[in-house]
């Protein structure tokens, strides 16, 4: 998951990175389309974040930022070898509705997401956080479909 | 150039895409604007008694009709774009001439729905995503109105509640 936005300089674009990376082609293609964004705007600072389930209070304490850090560390690595700056924000609970809270209080203008293509019907019931968050953000919502082709084709 | 494919078909929501395009544009104006507008095609029975050519002009003319707020805004500003007209289906139409013209994306105007809502009344940004891998931005248009947004669940409940009724008598 990746939302990209655009903070009260309006220069920054942010991204949010939410799968695992080892998992998240989706992610990957959002992430090198937000870069892509960026590149194109002059801009060079992009926000990781990562949406993980509720833990208990001591649990959040300890867990909470090693397991944002491992989420993004794919992420963060392809920022860095491609010379933007990043910040990561790590958030527990649903994550439709927390990108989507997280974006209004950066002042974004926009968000970068990964989606699988789901029916309507599909994403009712497996659950499309993409659709989700194109129906409630207040923002642009860039949504994007990894190409249908093996995986070590689109390694950045 | 960043291509961009924004299908319009004048209704509010398409205006605030069109609103994103034009603020996207003030930032980076090499920005190639392609507008879409899809008709619906006529039935088999119209097509079968009316000539192909009088069909196409009232595809043309209805086309024009939802265009005319749109290239009103742009012409307006001076910002250069091309027309195209499709007659099918929306979602696949937008999906195939974002193929044809070989686009970076696809701006299109979403209304802001729950997933119930959705599911009714079908949503044509969830269609093109499902047909398309053109990267999508969906703009977000007008929030649902108070019926729309309690009255689909109060009838869906409504009616559920009505044949649970049914059934326990």
């Amino acid at each position: 998951m990746l939302v990209f936005s655009e903070g009260a300089a309006r220069a920054a674009r942010r991204v949010i990175d939410r799968l695992p990376w080892t998992r998240g082609r989706r992610a990957g293609h959002a992430l090198i389309e937000a870069m892509q964004l960026a590149t194109e705007s002059g801009v060079c600072t992009l926000d990781l974040g990562t949406v993980h389930h509720w833990l208990s209070p001591e649990a959040a304490e300890t867990e909470l930022a090693r397991r944002g850090l491992a989420t993004s560390a794919g992420a963060r690595a392809l920022l860095d070898a491609r010379g933007f700056a990043w910040r990561l924000h790590v958030l527990m609970g649903e994550p439709a509705p927390r990108l989507v809270e997280l974006t209004e209080a950066l002042g974004s203008r926009g968000i970068v997401v990964g989606a699988r293509g789901l029916s309507a019907v599909e994403g009712l019931l497996l659950g499309s956080v993409a659709q989700q968050i194109i129906h409630n953000a207040r923002g642009a919502v860039l949504v994007v479909r990894a190409p249908a082709a093996p995986e070590e084709k689109v390694a950045c | 150039m960043l291509k961009v494919l924004v299908p319009v078909d004048g209704s509010s929501n398409s205006l605030h895409a069109l609103r994103y395009v034009l603020s996207e544009f003030r930032r980076n104006p090499a920005i190639d604007i392609h507008l879409l507008n899809v008709q619906p095609p006529f039935s088999g029975n119209v097509r079968r008694w009316i000539d192909r050519e009088t069909i196409n002009e009232a595809h043309v003319e209805a086309s024009e009709q939802a265009l005319q707020p749109i290239r009103q805004m742009l012409d307006e500003v001076c910002v250069p774009y091309s027309v195209h007209l499709a007659v099918g289906g929306k979602a696949s139409s937008i999906a195939e001439f974002a193929r044809q013209l070989r686009c970076d994306h696809i701006i299109i105007g979403t209304a802001r729905k729950n997933s119930l809502m959705r599911t009714i009344e079908g949503s044509v940004t969830n269609q093109v995503l499902e047909l398309t891998t053109v990267p999508v931005i969906a703009v977000a248009g007008d929030s649902p109105s108070t019926w729309e947004r309690y009255g689909i669940h109060l009838g869906v409940g409504g009616g559920l509640a009505w044949l649970l009724v049914a059934a326990l008598e």
